[in-house]
């Protein structure tokens, strides 16, 4: 994949670092999954930080927190994961979420148009509650379901388009484009050290293999 | 039976009888071929036929299945268990014939488990479904036919039907009676209970009865566990989760008092009670600790209500401590938490249940067992059965506005966890001072509230208060705390005033609410010196031991407890309080805290 080009984001000392080429920067980011019930956002997540994949992944009630740890070129970037509930009754904790994420992938189904209208709605409250420089990701999941799918690819793409979102078809199933989403926000994400996400120590945690682009 | 068939064509019949004559013989001669066979390869043997079949090897006695085989022996323990198990079954069946039994009799036996066998019949009678069901009869069928014609809920069941216990025999199959059976529970009760509706949680409740009962019984069971003030479930599954606050608050409380090392660790490594508690609270344990520990514990929570939830939390934190206590990441301790202990508890059953029953005696000696009272709006407030039409956002099923209770939910989380954050720092900064007298005492816990508000290290999760995060070259941390508002917060400046202020003026102000009586979470070491003061061990010592010394203080706590009114307080704080009684009231807290901690310890050995 392409370097790190970076959104510059309301100029702010978004230019990288020059020193430290030798050592590996650390990030650390907080990601918030949102979207409706069932459309596999505790699966996206379980597919990336454990390489599974569970037929029935129980619901999840209230949130659960992952983390997985990624290379891009001289970062590590480790990965606060917050899985949300998915019921429009919890919809009143996501915000405890959500709040001070850098990050946010929102999750729908694409056999189902409302779960595709509710992410919309997710991204409408975010770009009005979350912080100014969050990224999103769209990811139309099921993506191995693309027989009977609702809704459209370009459909979905436009809607990205116009709402500068990352936008993703994915399969937590068979583990398409899961790794590569995860990865595309990691890119887009400034990894200078005194903006955002709090640093971590390097050789603190030693990265998983999940992931392919992986520090050799 | 019915009249005799009318008469048909004769030849008809002869037709049909010869077929059936004809199929006997065809079958037998199959099965005489096949015995002929024998092991010949060619033979037909269905899978299920077989011991190796795999099902018969990882499925437990609840219809469990696991990833691999179970042992295929019992060992001496478990045959010891079985027998004991057949000895309770007699003892159960004459007890459930002669209900109610003696009350110490009954709580006996529940403690040391309800037999496996007598589950039916005796959750039926803790839960009285029998009353309800005789008291309300067809009434479970017509909100059935209601469903049909007006659930609003049904997506959402079907999608959580479609995935609860699938690893469980009886919902292992799609449409499985089973899984009909909860799919129609659940949408009955949405109509039932329409101002509850369903709330996810209640799948994995309702699941849990329905393994034991046929559905209407598990319909009026339900209804019981969340409409019968023992046990005031609603409160934990309406809008705006009432209960769970209250009973996490309280939950804080005890961790506060009596772990405080961990409810310390906890905090410093952002572990909200609400992150591992909700799972515990809203389903009774189960999918997080063994499922037949969580029966157990399902038995005693039928019979004593709700606190025993809260003493199962501590229970399990308490058991784990030092486990807990040796991670030092907040992903370690919430996988330890929500994955590890589902697999492998590390006590067996009776011990864990026996450890739970002396939590539950040492809050009782605390006075910690009962959280302070629910409010009205932890119960239906509309007839039960009455029917109430949707609205239309209900009925498309359409994303609505943040009601005005889930905005105060979410304030009062958000700002939960940032006094959680100022409290750690405080007790931190506190512990590490070594002059901690009184204006000291103040002077640091004032700077390290500031301080908070400035350093990089804690503030970038904790002090965020609504996700403005200001990402901007400078002074990201102050910008963030001065733009503190959502926008319905702004009509809520008197309830949460202080979030207005910039920090320093923001913080010295939450010192006052911390002076509150209705928040004594937030309250700092003093005050909770103040409370323990209430305890009879400490009386004691304070009688015993140090009579003279102190006096003053113990004579200036009673006055404050005496004393409501939060200014006088805070004034009697600063000014009535001598260094020395204050530097003596601390350490005899910490004494007595971990006393109790010790005392904790001293049972959990012996287990």
């Amino acid at each position: 994949m392409a370097t790190t080009p970076r959104s510059g984001g309301s100029g702010s000392g978004a230019a990288q670092r020059p020193n430290g080429t030798s050592q590996n920067k650390s990030c650390q980011f907080k990601l918030v999954l949102l979207g409706e019930s069932a459309v596999g956002k505790s699966s996206l997540v379980l597919r990336f930080v454990k390489g599974q994949f569970h037929e029935y992944q129980e619901s999840t009630i209230g949130a659960a927190f992952l983390t997985q740890t990624i290379c891009i070129e001289d970062t590590v970037v480790k990965f606060e994961i917050w899985d949300t509930a998915g019921q429009e009754r919890y919809h009143s904790l996501a915000p405890m979420y959500y709040r001070g994420a850098q990050a946010a992938i929102v999750v729908y189904d694409i056999q189902n148009q409302d779960s595709f209208q509710r992410a919309k709605t997710w991204v409408k409250e975010l770009h009005k509650q979350a912080s100014p420089n969050i990224v999103i990701a769209l990811a139309g999941n099921k993506a191995d379901l693309s027989n009977i799918r609702v809704v459209e690819f370009d459909e979905a793409k436009q809607y990205a388009e116009e709402n500068g979102l990352l936008f993703m078809e994915t399969s937590a199933k068979t583990g398409m484009n899961v790794n590569d989403i995860f990865l595309a926000i990691a890119k887009k994400l400034p990894k200078n050290d005194n903006n955002q996400g709090s640093v971590i120590k390097p050789n603190g945690n030693e990265p998983t293999q999940t992931t392919n682009n992986c520090c050799k | 039976m019915t009249a005799a068939p009318p008469a048909h064509d004769n030849g008809e019949q002869q037709q049909q009888q010869h077929a059936l004559v004809k199929r006997a013989e065809d079958e037998r001669e199959d099965i005489f071929k096949r015995y002929e066979l024998g092991l010949d390869p060619n033979n037909v043997v269905d899978s299920w036929e077989n011991p190796t079949f795999e099902i018969y090897h990882i499925t437990d006695k609840y219809g469990f299945m696991h990833d691999s085989r179970l042992p295929s022996s019992r060992d001496s323990q478990e045959v010891q268990r079985t027998r004991i198990e057949l000895e309770r079954d007699k003892k159960w069946v004459k007890m459930l014939n002669h209900w109610p039994p003696p009350q110490e009799k009954l709580h006996k036996r529940v403690y040391k488990g309800i037999p496996d066998r007598m589950r039916w019949p005796a959750w039926k009678q803790l839960l009285n479904v029998q009353h309800s069901m005789d008291t309300n009869a067809g009434v479970y069928m017509r909100m059935l036919q209601m469903a049909k014609q007006n659930a609003t809920e049904t997506r959402q069941i079907d999608a959580d039907v479609n995935r609860q216990f699938r690893d469980n025999l009886a919902y292992r199959e799609r449409y499985s009676v089973k899984q009909c059976s909860l799919f129609n529970v659940l949408n009955a009760y949405s109509i039932y209970n329409s101002e509850l509706g369903y709330c996810q949680g209640m799948a994995c409740v309702a699941g849990v009865l329905l393994l034991y009962m046929q559905e209407e019984e598990a319909f009026w069971a339900l209804n019981t566990l969340i409409t019968d003030r023992k046990y005031g479930m609603h409160g934990l599954f309406i809008e705006g989760f009432p209960k769970l606050t209250r009973f996490i608050e309280h939950h804080d409380r005890i961790l506060s008092k009596i772990m405080r090392k961990l409810h310390k660790h906890f905090m410093k490594h952002n572990v909200d009670a609400l992150l591992y508690a909700i799972k515990w609270f809203f389903v009774v344990f189960v999918e997080r600790v063994p499922f037949s520990l969580s029966l157990r514990v399902w038995d005693i929570f039928l019979l004593d209500g709700d606190r025993v939830i809260l003493a199962m939390a501590v229970t399990i934190l308490y058991l784990h401590k030092d486990e807990l206590l040796r991670l030092k990441d907040m992903d370690g301790i919430i996988e330890y938490l929500q994955v590890k202990l589902h697999k492998n508890f590390g006590y067996n059953d009776d011990d864990a249940i026996q450890a739970l029953e002396r939590v539950m005696k040492k809050l009782k000696d605390l006075k910690l067992d009962v959280p302070p009272p629910a409010k009205s709006n932890e119960f239906p407030t509309r007839p039960l059965g009455m029917f109430v039409e949707a609205d239309r956002e209900k009925k498309t099923g359409r994303r609505r506005d943040y009601t005005d209770t889930e905005k105060q939910v979410l304030t009062d989380v958000i700002s939960r966890q940032e006094q959680n954050a100022i409290e750690v720092q405080s007790t931190v900064s506190y512990e590490t001072s070594e002059c901690a007298t009184g204006d000291a005492y103040s002077m640091k816990t004032y700077q390290s509230m500031t301080s908070l508000a400035t350093s990089p290290a804690i503030s970038s999760y904790s002090l965020y208060s609504n996700g403005f995060v200001i990402t901007g070259p400078e002074d990201s941390r102050s910008q963030s705390v001065n733009n503190l508002n959502y926008p319905w917060q702004q009509q809520q400046q008197h309830h949460h005033h202080y979030m207005q202020h910039t920090s320093a003026d923001r913080l010295s102000n939450q010192r006052h609410s911390y002076c509150s009586e209705s928040d004594s979470r937030n309250r700092l070491d003093l005050d909770r010196a103040l409370e323990a003061l209430q305890g009879q061990q400490l009386q004691m010592q304070l009688e015993n031991q140090h009579h003279q010394q102190t006096q003053p203080a113990a004579h200036n706590v009673r006055t404050l407890m005496q004393n409501g009114a939060d200014n006088q307080k805070e004034k009697l704080l600063n000014n009535a309080v001598n260094h020395n009684d204050k530097n003596y009231v601390h350490n005899v807290v910490d004494d007595v805290v971990d006393d109790n901690d010790d005392a904790l310890s001293v049972e959990n050995t012996r287990l």
